[in-house]
């Protein structure tokens, strides 16, 4: 008898209780799920009704398989489309929601989950910057980033630009967006590239009759683990036919500055490095970048006896 | 009239913020703003109603030996209730207070009750100090909010009255602000009762979170 007063009885108590609560839950639970569902709805609803005021409703769209897109809705009305595209920012991932009507131009777009800092990168969701996309095209000429956030307008521009090429592919529709050329392309567009042994580069290859196309690898501002690939094209005359940056983990909008053409241009046509000028404010990612193409440089003569001796 | 001194007593005589000390956590929190506040003290109040008038109807049937589990499970049921409630139909208010809904669960004010007064009295006076000492929170989380939302951010209830005119001290929305409020006018109240509140403050060993090692108990308390 006591046993069952003592251990029995508490337990079904507890028992009976627990029971009784857990069926108010599932009945407060079933009664409550469609209006949160509902108003959940909405809200997201609404944020998209603000980049794209001219759709009357949305429907999900599947973007598996799209990089960067996290989610797009097409308006139901055709209005357009409004994506939710990533991009790596200074901080974090930088999400932008992006509402790009029919003709192929952007209605608004909209800073939305972020970590970067407040009161610089952050001022990426401002309506100074943003408004500055309104009715760009694919192009998004014209577009400049917030003085002291590179990285963050840099992403910021970037996210934009994959919500582009997500229409373009929805769309079915050109949008124009030149996809960036590989190093090899750079150097020697439409060129056969044979792959050659080269002590001492990463790669080689035999570019037809135009020359060779040395890769080699050196430190820039990253870490040791983390070196520059350079693409230098040595034309048959020993002298630099072009210069390109490959794989590297450079300080994006800064150290990349190196692969872009106002500083690759002072390579070509020649066969020494005296005078070449680093990029300002990348003096690192300079240096590793003349120290890699020199290193080409330093190969060629193995090349042209190995084509003379053939 | 005895059913009104019940009621009353969780205003001001013993209130369950500034004079019992209970509910501290989500006082500090919720009292940055005027609305915050009342919108915690009203949801804290339904569940102080409904909890302490459920553990009062079961006082009989709940056995002394697993009483604090039942008491808990009857008092998250309650607030998980109010929680889908809110969030179905008053979604900002939900968004406000956000963590702090859940937290009420903890909240010791609610098992305070439960344990000195529901389980010791019928479901009308249960029902009436439920309502008592929901209302004293809310008044307490009122009294602060006002303090440090005026100093704080320069509002009131989010209208603006010197925000404009100059640079609030922002120190007063964070931790440390809260605790001088909190602090300032628990010493305010004590002169006013001539520090007879404190004196009748009474908490059942069981409810103290040093019941496991303290000695006191045997000698009938602290």
């Amino acid at each position: 008898m006591n046993f069952v007063k003592e251990s029995v009885i508490p337990a079904v108590v507890l028992t009976a209780i627990c029971v009784v609560i857990s069926a108010a839950l599932a009945l407060t639970y079933n009664t409550t799920k469609p209006i949160i569902d509902l108003a959940a709805q909405r809200e997201a609803d609404a944020a998209r009704a603000e980049v794209l005021s001219t759709a009357d409703g949305f429907e999900k769209v599947d973007t598996s398989g799209m990089e960067g897109v996290v989610e797009a809705y097409k308006a139901t009305n055709g209005a357009g489309y409004v994506f939710t595209t990533s991009a790596k920012g200074y901080g974090g991932p930088l999400n932008v929601m992006t509402g790009i009507k029919s003709d192929g131009t952007i209605e608004k777009v909209k800073l939305m989950d972020n970590s970067e800092t407040p009161g610089l990168g952050s001022r990426t969701g401002e309506e100074e910057y943003t408004s500055q996309y309104a009715n760009k095209d694919a192009s998004l000429d014209g577009v400049t980033a917030i003085s002291g956030a590179t990285i963050s307008s840099t992403a910021f521009k970037q996210a934009v630009t994959t919500a582009f090429q997500a229409f373009g592919q929805l769309a079915g529709v050109d949008v124009g967006i030149e996809e960036p050329k590989s190093p090899e392309e750079q150097i020697f567009p439409e060129t056969e590239l044979t792959e050659i042994t080269l002590e001492g580069a990463v790669r080689a290859y035999q570019a037809e009759d135009k020359g060779w196309l040395i890769v080699t690898k050196a430190q820039g501002y990253s870490d040791a683990d983390h070196p520059m690939e350079v693409y230098t094209g040595i034309g048959p005359d020993g002298k630099i036919v072009g210069v390109a940056l490959g794989a590297n983990d450079e300080t994006a909008g800064v150290g990349t500055q190196v692969g872009e053409e106002a500083y690759t241009s002072q390579y070509v046509g020649r066969d020494n490095l005296d005078g070449i000028t680093a990029v300002s404010g990348a003096t690192e990612s300079s240096n590793g970048f003349k120290k890699a193409v020199q290193a080409a440089l330093d190969l060629v003569p193995a090349l042209q006896t190995v084509s003379e001796g053939a | 009239m005895k059913k009104l001194k019940i009621l009353l007593n969780g205003i001001i005589k013993e209130n369950p913020v500034l004079v019992l000390v209970l509910g501290t956590c989500p006082t500090l929190a919720t009292s940055t703003s005027v609305l915050n506040g009342l919108g915690m003290g009203i949801a804290a109040t339904f569940v102080l109603l409904g909890s302490n008038i459920a553990i009062s109807l079961l006082k009989k049937v709940i056995p002394d030996k697993v009483r604090i589990p039942c008491y808990i499970v009857v008092i998250a049921g309650f607030v998980t209730v109010v929680q889908l409630l809110m969030q179905a139909y008053v979604q900002q208010l939900y968004k406000t207070l956000g963590i702090f809904i859940p937290l009420i669960v903890v909240n010791c004010i609610i098992l305070g009750r439960a344990e000195m007064f529901a389980n010791k009295n019928s479901v009308l006076d249960s029902a009436l100090d439920g309502i008592g000492m929901g209302l004293g929170f809310t008044f307490a989380l009122f009294c602060m909010g006002t303090i440090r939302e005026i100093l704080g951010s320069g509002t009131w209830c989010g209208i603006k009255l010197t925000a404009d005119l100059w640079d609030p001290i922002t120190i007063m929305g964070m931790a440390p602000g809260g605790f001088f409020t909190f602090g300032t006018i628990i010493a305010i109240v004590n002169k006013l009762t001539h520090g007879k509140a404190i004196k009748k403050k009474k908490i059942a060993c069981a409810g103290c979170p040093s019941h496991g090692a303290c000695q006191a108990e045997a000698e009938g308390g602290c």
